[in-house]
């Protein structure tokens, strides 16, 4: 019955904080609200000012169409691809020469 | 100066970890471009794991405000658009390399033992992966989205015994309403990648531990040849071929993104009749036309009925292939289950174009 | 002198290239990312507020009301000898609202105990600076109150 050793101090633990917030809980939603404590207000729109537009679906259209900027940065990131292509096929070459010849990559240590 | 180099080496391991990616061995034959399906789906669920919860900080989960909050997204918020549509498109590239890796699986008996484990939990994890691809439509709570919900959560209604719960389950009410979108947010994005990240972390340790599985074919021709099968590491140099594939996949995935942006359709009216042609998504096309030929009544049972409880056989069969095929277990050539695999996925190619073209 | 040989070796000028590119294609990536995240949605403070006389007169003196300006909690006092004075509800300190206290004729800041007197001074606690004051002004119906008219209450 050793474990009950460990388990006793951690039950005890529990069922204090069980009893703890027992009791805390009620003290804190008993605070009743002040009455009225609000006042209402209507706001003055200044001139010129205009609600934003709903959204509508020829919107989310036009945010859909194929655009020059976007042809461009595509172009950018298909650029970018391949130079990384480029560069890991290098070192991946490098790495299978070395590889044949009985070295492991990347430590140049005999394996 | 501090040698950063040990100083990390010292706390985690570093060298014990890489030890044993060196020894990591990938065998090289012509079956081996399909080991590298694992490895683009992967990358593919990181790029769902990126952008999902970006679009959470604009979407809102609720009935009134999810159609709005989109639109949003794709008019006011910068790349909003290219975030959605990126999300999206990876699902959709998920699924379709998600099929190809089960068929390949399935064809080369990559299944057969000790693999049974890690052939459970892909199925599983398809499984879940289909889900999340449905649940995600459902989300912009669009015209579509409600007629997909209808459908969706109606068919499971035909399961006998388990059937109506699993509907009330899924709308949460008789009907499909504000509270079900609620459901189908909660599944996607809590519950099932929560469940597709545990079972993907147990499939990718039992590949580690298995190694690579070689094609019979391939096993038999280098044992008649006596040479010593061709192995190359998998660190850095399938590593670097891998990366290479996802940088394309990634180019891929933007293209399609920037060209075909996803669709918004028009917001929910409950009044209004559904759209013509209104079709699932491509991945459930096959379903959808089985169910479309299946004859009112099939031997005396509800058409749909047998419909459903002959793919859920299937499904079943599919999942416990590893278990039927004793050929397979014995490392035996098994023609029936080749041409069984090779059936299903002409059935499959076949139905999708039906119902994608008809 | 020159040295015969590069002190690069060419592993490491390999390693080199490909992280530096792979990290110039991460760099673009994120940039759509960042500016997705860092949108910052812009929701324009009323020009002013009205509040009805007969609310105004509703109120008893020593104590105070709640507004709102849009989106910001103003509070609208009412002093003993019947001066308006309104202030914006939130703490110099650390944003949160503060509440009125009648029997000190202080406000009090719960969150850290922060007190500023009637004026909107503070006087005890940690906020740093007086309350923001709304500006006022009467009209036979009611009271305007404006944030642009408003200023920094002087101790």
């Amino acid at each position: 019955m050793n474990y009950l050793k460990t388990v006793k101090p951690v039950m005890a633990c529990g069922i204090f904080f069980l009893c703890f917030s027992v009791f805390k809980v009620p003290e804190l939603l008993c605070q009743e609200p002040e009455d009225a404590m609000t006042i209402a207000v209507t706001e003055i729109k200044e001139e010129g000012y205009e609600p934003p537009a709903g959204l509508s679906l020829s919107d989310v259209e036009n945010a859909r169409k194929l655009t020059n900027k976007r042809i461009y940065g595509l172009a950018v990131l298909w650029l970018l691809i391949l130079l990384v292509i480029f560069l890991v096929r290098i070192q991946a070459r490098d790495d299978e020469k070395l590889y044949w010849k009985g070295y492991y990559s990347g430590t140049n240590k005999l394996e | 100066m501090i040698d950063l180099k040990k100083e990390i080496n010292e706390r985690i391991g570093m060298d014990t970890i890489l030890g044993l990616a060196r020894k990591k061995m990938v065998p090289v034959h012509r079956h081996s471009v399909w080991y590298y399906m694992g490895g683009m789906l992967l990358f593919l669920f990181f790029i769902q794991v990126v952008t999902g919860p970006l679009l959470l900080f604009y979407y809102k989960p609720s009935a009134d405000a999810a159609y709005r909050s989109i639109t949003e997204i794709m008019v006011k918020i910068p790349y909003g658009w290219l975030i959605r549509s990126v999300h999206h498109w990876a699902s959709n590239l998920m699924i379709a390399i998600a099929f190809i890796h089960f068929f390949s699986t399935f064809l080369l008996k990559a299944y057969r033992r000790p693999r049974e484990l890690t052939w459970l939990t892909g199925m599983a994890m398809f499984m879940v992966v289909l889900f999340l691809g449905y649940s995600g439509y459902t989300l912009p709570f669009d015209e579509r989205s409600f007629f997909a919900l209808n459908v969706g959560t109606d068919m499971p209604g035909t399961m006998p015994v388990v059937g109506q719960y699993v509907v009330g389950f899924l709308r949460g009410g008789e009907m499909v309403g504000p509270q079900t979108l609620n459901r189908f947010f909660a599944l996607h994005v809590g519950i099932l990648p929560l469940c597709l990240m545990a079972v993907l972390f147990v499939h990718v340790v039992l590949v580690q531990v298995h190694g690579m599985s070689v094609p019979l074919s391939v096993e038999k021709k280098t044992a008649l040849k006596k040479e010593k099968a061709i192995a190359k590491p998998m660190f850095p140099h399938l590593l670097l071929h891998d990366l290479v594939n996802c940088l394309i996949l990634f180019g891929v995935l933007v293209t399609l993104a920037v060209l075909i942006p996803s669709e918004l359709g028009q917001e929910i009216d409950y009044l209004k009749p559904a759209p013509e042609g209104v079709k699932p998504d491509w991945f459930f096309l096959w379903v959808y036309q089985i169910l479309k030929w299946m004859p009112t009544y099939l031997f005396s049972i509800e058409g749909e009925i047998a419909g459903i409880v002959g793919l859920m056989l299937v499904a079943g069969f599919i999942t416990l292939v590893p278990f039927f095929n004793r050929k397979a277990q014995r490392n035996e050539l098994s023609p029936f289950f080749t041409m069984v695999g090779v059936i299903s996925l002409l059935a499959f190619l076949a139905l999708t174009a039906v119902g994608y073209f008809l | 002198m020159r040295l015969r040989e590069s002190l690069l070796s060419r592993r490491k000028f390999f390693i080199g290239s490909v992280l530096g590119g792979l990290s110039m294609l991460v760099a673009y990536v994120l940039n759509p990312v960042v500016r997705f995240l860092f949108h910052r949605e812009k929701i324009p403070l009323p020009g002013a507020v009205k509040v009805a006389m007969s609310d105004v007169e509703a109120i008893a003196p020593n104590s105070a009301r709640y507004f709102e300006y849009g989106h910001l909690p103003g509070i609208l006092l009412k002093t003993e000898r019947g001066e308006l004075r309104a202030f914006s509800a939130k703490c110099t300190h650390l944003d949160c609202t503060v509440q009125y206290e009648p029997e000190s004729r202080k406000f009090y800041c719960a969150c850290h105990k922060g007190y500023f007197d009637d004026k909107g001074v503070n006087i005890a606690g940690p906020p740093p600076s007086p309350l923001l004051s709304f500006g006022m002004e009467r009209q036979e119906d009611g009271m305007i109150i404006s944030y642009q008219g408003g200023r920094k209450s002087k101790g």
